[in-house]
């Protein structure tokens, strides 16, 4: 699996920390991400993945922390500026134009380039990568199947041809030969070059997708892969318990069900 | 704005000539006249009925887009209209002044103004209190329509005013039906706002991300559309509706400084029967209620039609307790 050790930064987080009143639900969660890589997030429900990158985009104005895009400071910024610079998030359960149509919904999601000539060619790329779009251009998107509004919201996000995408829970309540489907397309995008963070709660299927992952709980990183590591089951479970891929078997054992949780 | 108290009586013979006159103007003396026509008036009082109901439509329909984008109930909805109806009369000059501007331009520049009024008092005044929940902003709308009225009061005084019809000429023969020209300018006309407001809504840009304000707010964030704006932009196309609703209505009614809240509230009966949802639900609530309330007082006698602004209050209650989903649910779009 090819790293990106050599490409310049595309989205570099410090210290984020997001607060609803009392609650912390993101206590300073620092992370990286370099062009063409894909960082994978992964969690419990609850651990603050979502909220997390609601802090990113600035849907949610973080308490504390920075973001930058491509070495320019966008935090405390709003999700209506960021996508302007490039910075798009795909979110949790999709929040489609439901009684638009597959087409409108597209097209909104290239708003931010005005009436720029890009616009056809960017709904070419997306009917590319996910041919169904084309053959449902008018059809209602809350009419759609969960997979293929996962696939529409995606396809919005790509619509403005952004820097960083994006994407929570791109599995979230799909059948498993969906969830296929949604991960070839994030593959293909990967291969593209397009710079990708993504939360998911399934682990195996951010370990396919992702070159790196971050394990989050109670807000906080708390264990992360190397970036030149394998992602294979092993450092999978020293990501989630710490120390070393060889650690003590039996160690690994007793905890595995642990892990197996997220799995 | 002394200039806006003439010919009086020469508005009052208008008024005479044309043998018909609008059941929503404040009591009026032409009233007992009116009541006394028959069975036979049927088809007149339809027609009236339908033209009233544009007006109501256009009303309604400004209370939707705001309401969808926002929201907000917007409570001055009829003292944009009356001045839509103000400022026309104050550019146009009643009954063909010649110093005055022409038609077209009185209309366009009293809807233009109007327009901007409405994005400007969203700015001001519902803009930096928009967090603060439907209540409150609705009753700063009724502060709104309280200073328009309180507004036109200073420079109309408690006259009332009329204009000449837009073309000039008796009531056209339909069938055997007279129907007065201004008529077919407010229903043409209100046919042609609606088509262009669909075209709108469904073709441009603009309008795209004004739905999209409407049906999912978030979402719309999430690819760059600045919500805030589309308020501004939802407060000024619904006072523009409403001032183009004043502006082609003012030839058949007296304009008054008051003539806004009656409307308001007929607009706001129409808007719930038409289901509160659909633009196509309010047009059709509108022209169903201005046919509705023309026939009850048509035929009633004048007795009872002397409380003719109970009508839209009682159907009001009436329909907000039969059907509270209004009556076209099937169009009824879903709100995420």
């Amino acid at each position: 699996m090819t790293t990106a050790n050599d490409q310049p930064l595309a989205l570099k987080v410090d210290d984020l920390s997001v607060a609803y009143g009392a609650v912390r639900a993101v206590r300073g969660v620092s992370l990286s991400l370099r062009q063409g890589e894909c960082l994978g997030v992964v969690g419990a429900n609850g651990a603050g993945k979502t909220s997390l990158l609601a802090g990113i985009c600035g849907l949610v104005r973080p308490s504390g922390g920075r973001v930058s895009l491509d070495d320019i400071a966008i935090g405390g910024l709003k999700v209506e500026e960021t996508v302007r610079r490039g910075l798009v998030l795909v979110p949790e359960r999709r929040q489609l134009f439901a009684s638009m149509s597959v087409r409108d919904n597209l097209l909104l999601g290239s708003y931010v380039l005005g009436r720029e000539r890009k616009v056809p060619e960017q709904l070419e790329r997306v009917e590319e990568l996910f041919p169904m779009l084309a053959q449902r251009r008018e059809q209602r998107a809350g009419t759609l199947s969960g997979g293929e509004q996962q696939m529409v919201a995606i396809a919005r996000g790509l619509m403005s041809s952004p820097r960083v995408l994006m994407v929570d829970e791109p599995s979230l309540g799909l059948a498993p030969v969906v969830v296929d489907a949604v991960v070839d397309a994030l593959r293909e995008l990967r291969r593209q070059g397009m710079t990708l963070l993504i939360v998911e709660q399934n682990v195996r299927l951010a370990m396919a997708l992702a070159d790196r992952l971050l394990v989050m709980e109670q807000g906080a990183v708390v264990r992360q892969t190397a970036a030149d590591a394998e992602l294979d089951e092993e450092t999978l479970v020293a990501a989630y318990l710490g120390g070393p891929a060889d650690s003590e078997s039996d160690r690994q054992a007793a905890d595995e069900e642990e892990v197996s949780r997220f799995v | 704005m002394v200039f806006l108290r003439e010919d009086r009586d020469e508005h009052t013979a208008h008024r005479s000539a044309s043998g018909r006159a609008l059941v929503w103007a404040p009591m009026m003396d032409w009233m007992p006249t009116f009541f006394a026509t028959g069975i036979g008036q049927l088809p007149e009082t339809l027609v009236s009925g339908i033209v009233n109901g544009c007006i109501y439509a256009l009303a309604a329909v400004s209370l939707l887009v705001v309401y969808n984008v926002t929201g907000v109930i917007n409570f001055a909805v009829g003292d944009f209209l009356m001045a839509g109806a103000m400022l026309t009369l104050l550019f146009a000059g009643p009954n063909g002044d010649p110093h005055r501007l022409p038609l077209a331009l009185a209309v366009l520049l009293a809807v233009v103004i109007v327009t901007a009024l409405g994005g400007l008092l969203e700015l001001l005044v519902i803009h930096p209190r928009r967090r603060y929940g439907t209540i409150f902003l609705l009753i700063l709308t009724i502060g709104i329509s309280s200073v328009l009225e309180g507004g036109a009061l200073i420079p109309t005084g408690s006259l009332t005013y009329g204009l000449r019809p837009f073309t000039s000429g008796p009531a056209l023969s339909v069938a055997g039906v007279l129907i007065p020209r201004q008529d077919f300018w407010i229903v043409g006309s209100t046919l042609i706002v609606m088509g262009l407001l669909w075209y709108g809504a469904t073709r441009t840009r603009i309008g795209k991300a004004l739905r999209a304000c409407e049906v999912n707010p978030t979402a719309a964030r999430l690819v760059g559309i600045r919500v805030d704006r589309y308020w501004t932009i939802a407060f000024a196309l619904g006072a523009l509706l409403a001032a183009f609703a004043g502006a082609i209505l003012v030839p058949v009614t007296y304009a008054t400084y008051n003539m806004g809240i009656p409307i308001t509230l007929k607009a706001f009966v129409a808007w719930i029967l038409g289901g509160a949802e659909s633009p196509l639900g309010a047009v059709a609530g509108g022209v169903g209620f201005g046919v509705l309330e023309a026939v009850v007082l048509g035929y009633s006698p004048a007795s009872v039609a002397n409380y003719g602004d109970a009508v839209p209050l009682l159907l009001l209650i009436v329909a907000l307790v039969i059907r509270r989903r209004g009556l076209t649910r099937q169009m009824a779009v879903t709100r995420v």
